[in-house]
């Protein structure tokens, strides 16, 4: 049942998107209001803040927003599966902990080549983890993720003792991931974008993506359907934890420096990008691209507010508004379509 | 009716052109200085870096002045109000170096594309000298000197049996320096001290340091560098009944009416003043003075300190820290 609705929604797209651009069409696309919030905020702070619209800014609230968008891609594919993770912050830092440590030690040539497999490796590992917990164990995936996320931050704080860890591996890995090129662009922006191209194609035209939509919607329909929802559900804890890895070293290389504190409350973050992007807490419905619009929206609204002079104190104040009206707007969107 | 239309729409063009006009003129000859820190902005002790910043900011009619940083203390977002501020081409930006490793990049980019930058607060430390970012000057602590200072003047008034530096944030060098001062001094004179950890969170530190206090019941004396961390200690140590300011003595550093409070009524010996307003307020005037006129400002470091506030000096200093200024 659910899977010929999500069907249906994807008729309803591809309807909106053969035949005549209606409004009525268009907002059935998932990411519409993200993109039109998205344009809306780009307008407003180009006219309110003086240099917003200006190279130097573009390329430094990419690399922002490459780094949160990267994770909340991961935690969308999840959210879409049905699952929450709290603990992508906590892969972040580890992640990039592991990365810098290791290339520190690894002095040999593509020592942080190595260093960079073994902390996506990591990640991997703590997405397996959660998935373990959470389908073995039975326990809610906010509780596991929770327990997780404080355990990982816990063992980081334990090790170093709150102490930064300088980076003084070799610099492939660095200069591949977010080393300065013309224009003060980075290899990290097009990572980004390749990121979304490549999860918003496995999302929305494989097999696999159309099961994680199953999975998130109705996991007993899914599963009746043939569906293997623990392994679609592995799969996507997995990828939940691995792009943050893959965000945490990026971040932890532009830094030169490992600092347990980085990345902590990213995970609220990385959700309220991907709800504002328009997935559903519930599962079963969301876009990647739409995702990557919420991160852009947070990182845009961050910046924006300091250069327009605006005290930093009603960043959240701000984001908090487009995200209760961007899950309104969502839950309407989806009784439309769903007619439920 | 349509004529009522288009005079609303002439008004709103001739007001909008004047107000174009009137930004574009002012920014011709405006100085624009940009201030960021790594906070939290929300914090009571960098409210008085902020009202130094906007005193000064008052004193000239052609100084603009955008005052920034996290609200709550996040590295991140502290480079990303450092990049907004880059982006921004201010002619000065005055900033805090928290984590000069990481702020390399940005900021030696920024600096060779011709931005000058003048350090307040927390400075790049790093030896040797040569490898710091090339600031214009650093207003604020000399960070070994004030544990030097509050180790001495503990040892004025008593000689503890065994001495706690409880370290709100682990990884930031002049922090570290503090309490290296302090060990050391009191090391020289055969006293056992030692560092500890207790996180970026004011309430988990107060627990940490209670279950250090259990541990090492000879512990007589702490230094917290941090007002926030200073309250968050003395209530919770009263809170299980420890006699504070008896059994076991606090020196603090900056002030808050708290603090001040604590210092009145015996709980909290001294609290040294690195008077975080003269960072705020002398950053933005030597940022200012060198954009208007050319003037290279005094060397690093600019010391704002310490004082040293007791009891005695309490009654002036609770009038004027109401006031935001201490």
């Amino acid at each position: 049942m659910l899977i010929i609705q999500n069907q249906e929604i994807a008729h309803h797209q591809n309807e909106g998107i053969r035949s005549k651009w209606t409004f009525e069409e268009l907002r059935k696309i998932p990411e519409f209001g993200a993109l039109i919030a998205f344009l809306a905020l780009f307008i407003f702070f180009a006219i309110c803040a003086p240099r917003f619209f200006s190279l130097r800014n573009i390329t430094s609230l990419l690399t922002i927003i490459a780094e949160l968008g990267i994770m909340t891609v991961g935690i969308s594919f999840l959210m879409i599966g049905g699952e929450i993770d709290l603990s992508v912050s906590s892969a972040y830092a580890t992640a990039g902990f592991v990365f810098v440590t290791l290339a520190n030690i690894f002095t040999f040539p593509l020592g942080s080549l190595l260093a960079f497999i073994v902390a996506l490796l990591v990640s991997l590992l703590i997405g397996f983890v959660n998935s373990r917990v959470v389908l073995r164990g039975g326990i809610p995936s906010f509780i596991a993720t929770l327990g997780m996320m404080m355990f990982l931050r816990g063992i980081l704080l334990g090790i170093t003792g709150g102490r930064s860890i300088s980076y003084a591996g070799d610099s492939l890995v660095p200069s591949l991931l977010t080393g300065i090129m013309a224009y003060r662009f980075r290899p990290s922006h097009f990572w980004f974008i390749a990121i979304v191209v490549v999860f918003s194609f496995i999302l929305n035209h494989t097999v696999f993506g159309n099961r994680v939509f199953a999975t998130g919607g109705k996991k007993l329909a899914a599963y009746t359907m043939g569906v293997n929802v623990n392994q679609v559900k592995t799969a996507c804890f997995m990828i939940s934890s691995v792009l943050a890895g893959l965000s945490g070293v990026i971040a932890i290389s532009r830094f030169s420096l490992a600092n347990v504190s980085f990345g902590q409350g990213m995970e609220l973050e990385a959700i309220a990008a991907s709800v504002i992007g328009g997935t559903l807490m519930t599962g079963g419905y969301g876009s990647i691209i739409g995702a990557a619009l919420g991160a852009g929206i947070m990182g845009m609204v961050r910046t924006g507010l300091v250069m327009a002079g605006v005290p930093s104190y009603w960043y959240n104040a701000f984001v908090g508004i487009i995200l209760v009206i961007a899950a309104v707007v969502n839950l309407k969107l989806r009784s439309t379509i769903l007619g439920e | 009716m349509r004529f009522g239309k288009k005079l609303l729409l002439a008004l709103t063009v001739v007001l909008l052109s004047t107000l174009l006009l009137g930004v574009g003129l002012a920014q011709e000859e405006e100085v624009n200085v940009w201030v960021v820190v790594h906070g939290g902005i929300a914090d009571p002790f960098w409210k008085r870096v902020e009202k130094g910043v906007m005193d000064a900011a008052t004193n000239h009619s052609d100084l603009e002045v955008t005052y920034t940083g996290p609200s709550e203390y996040n590295f991140t977002e502290f480079i990303a109000d450092i990049e907004a501020a880059v982006a921004s081409k201010p002619d000065v930006l005055v900033c805090t170096l928290t984590e000069p490793d990481a702020m390399d990049e940005v900021l030696r980019t920024a600096i060779a594309d011709g931005l000058p930058v003048i350090a307040i607060n927390a400075p790049d430390l790093r030896e040797p000298p040569e490898n710091r970012i090339p600031v214009l000057t650093y207003v604020g602590e000399d960070s070994y000197h004030i544990g030097v200072v509050a180790a001495e003047e503990t040892l004025k008034r008593f000689t503890p049996k065994r001495a706690l530096f409880v370290n709100h944030h682990p990884g930031a060098r002049n922090i570290e320096l503090r309490g290296q001062g302090f060990i050391d001094t009191l090391g020289k004179n055969d006293i056992p001290a030692e560092a500890l950890d207790i996180t970026a969170d004011a309430v988990q530190g107060a627990e940490i340091t209670l279950a250090y206090l259990v541990a090492h019941p000879d512990t007589e004396v702490i230094f917290s560098t941090n007002t926030l961390r200073t309250e968050a200690i003395v209530t919770r140590l009263l809170d299980e009944g420890i006699d504070v300011g008896n059994e076991v003595k606090i020196a603090s550093m900056d002030m808050s009416e708290k603090v001040l409070e604590y210092i009145q009524e015996g709980q909290v010996m001294f609290t040294l003043d690195q008077q975080q307003y003269l960072q705020g307020y002398l950053g933005v005037e030597f940022a200012y003075l060198h954009a208007k006129y050319g003037f290279t400002p005094p060397p690093a470091p600019v010391s704002t300190g310490p004082g040293v506030i007791t009891a005695e000096n309490v009654p002036q200093l609770m009038e004027l820290s109401k006031q935001g200024y201490r």
